[in-house]
């Protein structure tokens, strides 16, 4: 049995040694902190996997009944399997991307990485909520001083302010339940749920929803993600798409569908409609897009629009598929945004217009482009396919007109496929002829993506065994 | 049998001290060290009995419920802030010394004063030390400061002693215990003018405009006691009159008070994010704090006293952080927003002091600041105010948006032309801003029910 405290813990070690390491002058590069911690919180994990997690709590102050209490919720387990792989999988590229203060770097990417595992373990609302603002101050720190030069300062200051909105209103949510129920413990919350009177619960459906449709981001509130991720260092992106969106998801199934069944049920129509809005919406703007990181960005919208529409189905298959498509979706946008960024280093700009006939100069690049790219729009076999799939079953099953959101895996096939092959395909241009093919360490970690990728699509029996519908 | 409270301590350190003065004047020594460190040692003796004996019951002076956790913090935020003035410049006038101390000893007696008489007199206490500690501490706009200072203050106590007169002419008495139970027209405007005189205090709008040049003239560490210590005994005498000497739980009251609490709120916070002084931008939040602390006041119930003594608790440990860590960079003659660039090469201990005392203002978690916030929606939303969370919730992105803008610009890496001035008595004032940090971190544990 692994204790879940011991996951947490690993992190705040590493964050206490790079603070020590620091003032030692670092006679310890703190990359290999970073890894060390890595490791260990992955073995864990999986060794938990195999022999169980047992639960922890521990109680700060009973009058307020704030306490860290870790406790496995029905659906945690397929997010924690993100929260904890793609953070080391992107630390290859914070090894080749960051130069400066990197010992600040990494507490922040620790302390992300900490809070994100923190999120999808806690059962106290006080502690989860401390673990989702800790994981946004230190997302606005890594994308305030470690991004893009020209647009860093806008795009971070654009993301706390949009995100931090969605966090004050779970705060409203949190304390509106606390109120009515007297604990902030999910579980008893769960079994008093019928005490909180129903306009009450409403109001509470509609703060979450505020933070999830910020979070996520779903249409109106959508327009902070771009400009985050295009700021953003590929380390942060990775993390941004893969994880922090997951936490929108994560919150709309656990306080709105498994929480507060009635209320939801009531409002499904208008949320799939919103769903599909999104879906459409962020097919278009992705079409407009010659930066390439912007257009993985805009496709990310649209799949946590398809998410919207499976979990408001309200139908197990939906949910299921719904869940399913965070996880799988997390590895293939990561790979995604660290192809992006190796291309803005290899050859200096991500303008697709500007790109061409990269094939000749550096096939090992082509393949796995071509490999996540395939990946992302569905094709049986590979990861995505099983989540969409579900996801429109049980759409369809509750309103059918949502399948108009086909039409944007339409699209998206449409500018996926155009962008590779002007990237990869067409006659090489002249400024690119001394590009270099990607090292080994690339490579390796490509393909640490694809294993996932393919496994998952292979076998999705892995996931959907995982995690039942349940708090 | 008499016991020992810090506030016996405290006097007998004012006497001390001036007798220790004469002493060094008699014996020709030179130094004024020596009573430097007598001044810390009183303050520290004061804390440990406050934390051993709890406060003084006499005749004006009565404890109540959390007065012992009040003065506890009190006494905690001065050894600190008395550290940093002492690490400062070796030496300093042994006025200071004694101001210092006065003025503590004031901000104590005001939060277990039972009487209007005393309440005042403890009042003044504060007053008049702290004119004296804005002139005297040299920095160029001091006589400014400190005639706006005094101008001010003397306007608010005039109104508070007529308030004062009109309650008695209502009741007959001026012992909290007796107003308590009475309800008679003159009275009531009574109250009306008590709650401007101490609105000036506490920096409640429309009674807040000294307090942006008094802080902007004074120095750091003055600026740090003046918007924490003095404040408490100002938002603490609030609490005072309005939830134990005049009880009311009249509706228009109540609205009265949120009213006002929510003016101060959105005006201070609108008003932080067009000035270009860090400074002001300090000033300003911390009167935007002092409205978010009134709102529990105005509650009128013990849930709202309770969240209110703990938001004073936390926006007096992280205004001292940001003040104390200011004072810092002010030393490096970082003034303006854009300035802050050299912030993290001029001291790494004070930038992230202010970092966590910003993060602690600004109500976002591990921090402390974050509980005091959460206990104000707590109570806001038990009585069903759901509009005025979200009112609050716009504001506080609002004061997020310039918090943070505060370090936006800082570089963390390049030096170009940063020329890096020895800080006086570094050691020390690192070690005070990491033991502040680490209060803001821990300080949840200190809820005092």
């Amino acid at each position: 049995m692994i204790n879940l405290l011991s996951l947490v813990i690993v992190p705040i070690l590493g964050v206490i040694a790079l603070a020590v390491d620091s003032a030692a002058s670092n006679r310890v590069r703190p990359e290999y902190i970073a890894l060390i911690v890595f490791l260990v919180t992955a073995a864990l994990f999986f060794s938990g996997i195999l022999s169980g997690f047992s639960e922890s709590s521990i109680t700060i102050v009973s009058s307020i009944d704030f306490a860290f209490t870790f406790h496995l919720s029905g659906i945690s387990t397929p997010f924690l399997l993100l929260a904890i792989v793609l953070p080391a999988l992107g630390f290859w590229s914070a090894f080749r991307e960051i130069n400066g203060g990197k010992t600040l770097f990494y507490m922040f990417y620790l302390l992300s990485y900490t809070s994100l595992i923190g999120v999808f373990i806690s059962s106290n609302l006080l502690s989860f909520f401390v673990f989702w603002e800790v994981v946004l101050i230190s997302f606005f720190f890594i994308i305030a001083f470690w991004g893009e030069e020209e647009t860093r300062r806008r795009a971070s200051m654009k993301f706390l302010i949009f995100t931090q909105f969605g966090s004050l209103t779970l705060l409203g949510a949190f304390i509106l339940m606390y109120i009515y129920t007297g604990s902030f413990n999910i579980g008893v919350i769960s079994a008093a749920v019928s005490d909180i009177p129903t306009y009450i619960s409403e109001i509470i459906f509609a703060f979450v929803l505020i933070a999830a449709v910020i979070k996520m981001p779903i249409f109106p509130l959508h327009s902070w993600l771009p400009d985050a991720h295009v700021s953003a260092p590929t380390a942060g992106s990775v993390l941004l798409a893969g994880v922090l969106l997951k936490m929108g998801g994560y919150i709309l199934l656990l306080f709105g569908s498994l929480l507060l069944p009635s209320v939801v049920k009531s409002l499904q129509v208008p949320l799939i409609i919103l769903g599909v809005a999104t879906v459409i919406y962020s097919t278009l703007a992705a079409s407009a897009q010659v930066d390439f990181k912007r257009m993985i960005a805009y496709s990310s919208i649209f799949y946590m629009g398809l998410v919207f529409i499976g979990i408001s189905s309200m139908y197990s298959i939906g949910e299921t598929g719904s869940i399913f498509l965070m996880v799988s979706h997390g590895f293939i946008v990561g790979m995604l945004f660290v192809l992006a960024g190796i291309l803005k280093e290899k050859t200096g700009t991500r303008d697709i217009t500007k790109l061409g006939g990269l094939m000749t100069r550096m096939p090992m690049y082509a393949f796995f482009l071509v490999f996540a790219v395939v990946a992302t729009l569905g094709v049986p076999g590979l990861s995505n396919f099983v989540g969409e799939l579900l996801i429109f079953i049980g759409a369809y099953a509750v309103y059918p007109l949502s399948l108009i959101s086909l039409v944007g895996v339409l699209i998206a096939t449409n500018y996926y496929l155009s962008a590779v092959k002007r990237i990869l395909f067409t006659s090489l241009n002249k400024t690119l002829s001394k590009v270099r093919d990607i090292s080994y360490g690339d490579a390796i970690q490509l393909s640490l993506f694809s294993v996932f990728i393919i496994t998952i699509g292979l076998i999705p029996s892995i996931i959907t065994n995982s995690f039942s519908l349940s708090i | 049998m008499i016991q020992i409270n810090s506030e016996y301590v405290m006097i007998g350190g004012v006497l001390l001290i001036i007798l220790a003065d004469l002493l060094r004047v008699m014996l020709r020594v030179d130094s004024r060290r020596i009573i430097h460190y007598i001044t810390l040692l009183v303050l520290i003796i004061a804390f440990i009995t406050e934390v051993m004996f709890g406060n003084m019951d006499v005749s004006f002076f009565s404890s109540m419920q959390y007065s012992g956790f009040i003065n506890g913090f009190i006494l905690f935020l001065s050894i600190a802030i008395y550290l940093f003035l002492m690490s400062d410049s070796g030496e300093h006038s042994v006025f200071i010394d004694f101001l210092f101390l006065f003025a503590t000893l004031g901000a104590l007696l005001v939060v277990i004063s039972s009487n209007f008489i005393s309440l005042i007199i403890a009042i003044e206490m504060i007053s008049i030390a702290s004119y004296g500690l804005v002139f005297f501490h040299k920095t160029d706009r001091q006589l400014e400061g400190a005639m706006k200072y005094v101008s001010i203050s003397f306007l608010s106590i005039i109104i508070v002693i007529f308030g004062t007169s009109m309650i008695y002419g209502g009741s007959g008495s001026l012992s909290f215990s007796i107003t308590s139970t009475q309800n008679y027209l003159p009275f009531i405007a009574g109250v009306g003018l008590v709650l401007a005189g101490l609105s000036f205090k506490s920096t409640i709008v429309p009674f807040h405009m000294w307090a942006p040049d008094v802080y902007e003239a004074s120095d750091g560490t003055i600026t740090a006691f003046l918007s924490s210590v003095s404040k408490t005994a100002g938002l603490v005498a609030m609490i005072r009159v309005f939830f134990f000497a005049l009880p009311f739980s009249s509706n228009f009251v109540m609205v009265m008070f949120v009213t006002l609490a929510i003016a101060t709120i959105f005006f201070a916070s609108f008003m932080a994010i067009v000035q270009d002084k860090i400074k002001r931008i300090l000033a300003y939040s911390s009167i935007a704090q002092a409205g978010f602390a009134f709102i529990g006041i105005a509650m009128l119930n013990l849930l709202g006293v309770h969240s209110a003594i703990f938001y004073v608790f936390t926006f007096a440990v992280a205004d001292v952080l940001v003040f104390l860590a200011y004072k810092v960079f002010e030393d490096n003659k970082i003034v303006y927003k854009k300035d802050s660039k050299r912030m993290f090469l001029t001291s790494k201990v004070a930038t992230i002091g202010l970092f966590v005392g910003l993060l602690s203002l600004a109500g976002l978690p591990p921090t402390v600041g974050f509980f005091g916030k959460l206990l104000i929606f707590q109570t806001l939303l038990t009585h069903g105010y759901v509009y005025i969370v979200v009112a609050l919730f716009a504001i506080i992105l609002f004061s997020t948006f310039y918090y943070f803008g505060l370090i936006m610009e800082m570089e963390l890496s390049k030096v170009n032309g940063i020329v890096r001035k020895p800080i006086p008595g570094r050691r020390i004032k690192e070690a005070v801003i990491i033991v502040l940090v680490l209060t803001l971190f821990i300080g949840v544990a200190f809820v005092p029910f």
